[in-house]
């Protein structure tokens, strides 16, 4: 047995290891969508869905674990019991349910329900992104922010941008990148690229973030935060 | 796999039930695995501190409510039920009884203590106690007695859930959140969809989903920032959904709504299990029997709902009963001893001109009590009869209810005394949850559960 420290670890730092990563996520994968900055995605390019469909806690740790390769939780070698982080962290039972079961366990959403979603999405959000920016001897690469320096790249600044000068090239450089990070997140997080509204509007609270907190990493983390607890990453 | 040094750390360890964020990456760092970036994560879930009250967010309730839910079975004969007196040379009961100390409490002559609830002594002193004993319970199955003892409704089937009292107080009192539940789960019936709890196994995990996304690392400000982020992009999904859609979203925007109110009363911080709170409790981690009764006085203390239940287990001993069941009452006898002498030394969150003492009422139950004798493992089984305790506000001192005979089985109460049990002078559980919502100010809810009742329990 292993202590919950483990379970700790396990969710920020292993699924930071390379050791069983899969190569699912190309790095290039962000370069063949539609740009969000060149008008092409419609507005809105949500589908007219018959109805939303509220995905249950199990659901929901399986989609981060596919889209952030951040696994909640930990399979026990000695008694291969599956530890989930989600039930260490909230109290929340899960495992061994099907749709319906859970459906009816929990048939609409409560604001028990939001809190959790909450609190799981800032955890999520925190290690992903300290797992990224703190990249070990062991752990090559990053495993979410591989277009853009999660420490570094950031959208250019109005004034920077009145300004001018030779340095705005590779502000713009690290702009793109900045971006072509955000349409990764959002293709991994809700299958779509960002509109340009949407583009706009992380943009605009990550600098006001940033300027705060003059960190990129903790903008990332505001901003992922937000992604993750949208409605529509927890409704189908 | 590779020879990530992580993951070789990571084999040492013992599994140990701590549920609290807080407490993994405290003690994550204890491992002393050096990773460069824990000492930030630590930063982003450290806990804010802060004592500040926040108001009732619902009705003024008539008065608050804790019930204190002890699950298994509890042995009444090491709590209010004592092997004295002529019991003592009675063949019904194991010979260990009667020799295990008892007390008095202090200027109250008719309460007398087991063994286990003597580290009570002071809270029964301190505040106006009634015992219930002789409680007849007609199912000994835990699942179908619980529902029993937590509703007032009798019901044979398992496929029906009556609602616990504190979730009939919070839908009838039209409260938010309705009530709250810290420990093991309690029935709900209908109020699971029409009035539901805020509810964690730990209170420190539930005091960390209040406080929301928090972080002495980050600037609030910027957390104001991600959630108006989070506003436009809901706004934006739920603009682009069919009438349908919308319609499937409603329970989530409702939520939605309620929970930055849940978090701009700042709850969570009121309940957070500071390291004063975890002293006086005497507890390191937050999910036994002291941090779920801490809880429970911080939830109240933080007004975040009148109705309070906490569920603490382990009373079910099948085997080697005597010391394990001995211990771990004494251990919520002496959380409540803290519990009461907090709640008596806190202004109640709607009115600071009087405690929490004054206003809130204390019930302690089990699903039913243990046999008088011993099994063949050393263990109890279920016994068909019932005790409590009722204390707090309202509430008549010093008095007893309700009694068992020398052969253990519940006697017969009327006008005030024991009588042989017949079918009209049985004390019910219907009897004590509707003479509790009678006594919080909802008459009607009471006497649709009985309008029988237990009357001589409150003044």
């Amino acid at each position: 047995m292993r202590s919950l420290a483990t379970l700790a670890f396990v969710a920020v730092f292993v699924s930071g290891c390379s050791c069983s990563k899969d190569e699912r996520s190309s790095p290039a994968a962000a370069e063949i969508l539609p740009s969000a900055g060149g008008g092409s995605v419609p507005e809105p390019l949500i589908a007219q869905t018959a109805s939303a469909l509220r995905l249950t806690p199990e659901q929901i740790a399986n989609q981060i674990e596919d889209t952030l390769e951040f696994r909640l939780g930990w399979t026990d070698e000695t008694t291969g019991v599956f530890q989930n982080l989600i039930t260490r962290l909230f109290a929340v039972p899960l495992g061994g349910v099907d749709f319906i079961s859970a459906s009816k366990r929990d048939a609409s959403t409560k604001v028990q329900t939001l809190l959790i979603a909450r609190g799981l999405s800032w955890h999520v959000a925190a290690g992903v992104v300290f797992r990224d920016a703190n990249v070990e001897d062991d752990t090559p690469d990053p495993i979410v922010f591989k277009l853009c320096d999660v420490g570094r790249d950031r959208p250019v600044l109005a004034a920077e941008r009145v300004r001018g000068g030779s340095e705005l090239a590779s502000l713009e450089e690290s702009e793109a990148r900045w971006t072509a990070q955000l349409e990764d997140l959002y293709w991994r997080l809700y299958a779509r690229a960002p509109t340009p509204s949407e583009v706009a509007d992380v943009k605009a609270v990550f600098l006001e973030t940033l300027e705060t907190e003059k960190w990129p990493g903790k903008a990332w983390v505001v901003v992922l935060y937000a992604l993750l607890s949208s409605a529509e990453y927890w409704n189908l | 796999m590779g020879s990530c040094p992580l993951r070789t750390s990571l084999k040492r360890g013992v599994l140990e039930p701590v549920i609290n964020r807080r407490a993994i990456v405290r003690r994550a760092l204890q491992t002393g695995a050096a990773l460069p970036l824990l000492p930030l994560l630590l930063r982003l879930v450290d806990a804010r501190s802060g004592t500040a009250l926040a108001a009732t967010n619902g009705s003024a309730p008539v008065g608050r409510f804790l019930n204190i839910f002890l699950r298994g079975g509890w042995d009444s004969h090491l709590a209010v039920d004592p092997v004295i007196g002529t019991r003592t040379s009675s063949t019904a009961f194991q010979s260990v009884y009667a020799t295990l100390p008892s007390a008095t409490v202090s200027g109250k002559a008719n309460l007398k203590l087991g063994s286990g609830l003597i580290p009570a002594s002071s809270a029964f002193a301190n505040m106006p106690t009634t015992f219930i004993n002789g409680i007849f319970t007609e199912v000994t199955a835990h699942e179908l007695a619980t529902n029993y003892m937590f509703s007032g409704v009798l019901s044979l089937s398992r496929s029906r859930e009556f609602p616990a009292v504190a979730a009939l107080l919070g839908q009838a009192a039209g409260t938010f959140p309705a009530h709250v539940v810290i420990g093991s789960t309690i029935p709900l019936g209908t109020t699971k969809e029409s009035a539901p709890p805020l509810q964690s196994q730990s209170s420190g995990t539930l005091a960390d989903m209040l406080q929301g996304p928090y972080s002495s690392d980050l600037n609030p400000a910027s957390i104001d920032a991600g959630h108006r982020l989070l506003a436009k992009l809901d706004e934006r999904f739920l603009a682009s959904l069919n009438t349908n859609g919308k319609a499937d979203m409603a329970s989530w925007i409702n939520s939605g709504s309620q929970i930055e109110g849940l978090y701009k009363a700042e709850h969570g911080k009121v309940m957070a299990l500071t390291d004063a709170v975890k002293a006086r409790y005497n507890f390191t981690e937050d999910w036994g029997v002291e941090g779920t009764m801490a809880g429970g006085f911080l939830a109240l203390k933080a007004g975040l709902s009148p109705f309070v239940t906490l569920g603490i287990e382990g009373f079910d001993t099948h085997s080697n009963h005597l010391a394990p069941h001995r211990s771990l009452l004494e251990r919520v006898a002496t959380a409540l001893n803290v519990l009461v002498n907090d709640l008596r030394n806190t202004p109640d969150p709607g009115n600071p001109s009087v405690s929490l003492a004054d206003t809130t009422t204390i019930l302690i139950t089990s699903e039913f009590v243990r046999t008088p004798k011993f099994n063949a493992g050393n263990g109890t089984d279920h016994w068909p009869s019932a005790s409590a305790i009722v204390m707090g506000r309202g509430v008549r001192d010093n008095q007893i209810i309700g009694a068992t005979g020398n052969d253990a089985m519940p006697l017969g109460w009327s006008n005030g005394a024991t009588a042989p049990l017949n079918s009209s002078n049985r004390l019910l559980p219907e009897h004590l949850v509707a003479a509790v919502l009678r006594h919080l100010g909802f008459a009607s809810v009471g006497d649709s559960i009985s309008t029988g009742g237990i009357d001589e329990l409150f003044t």
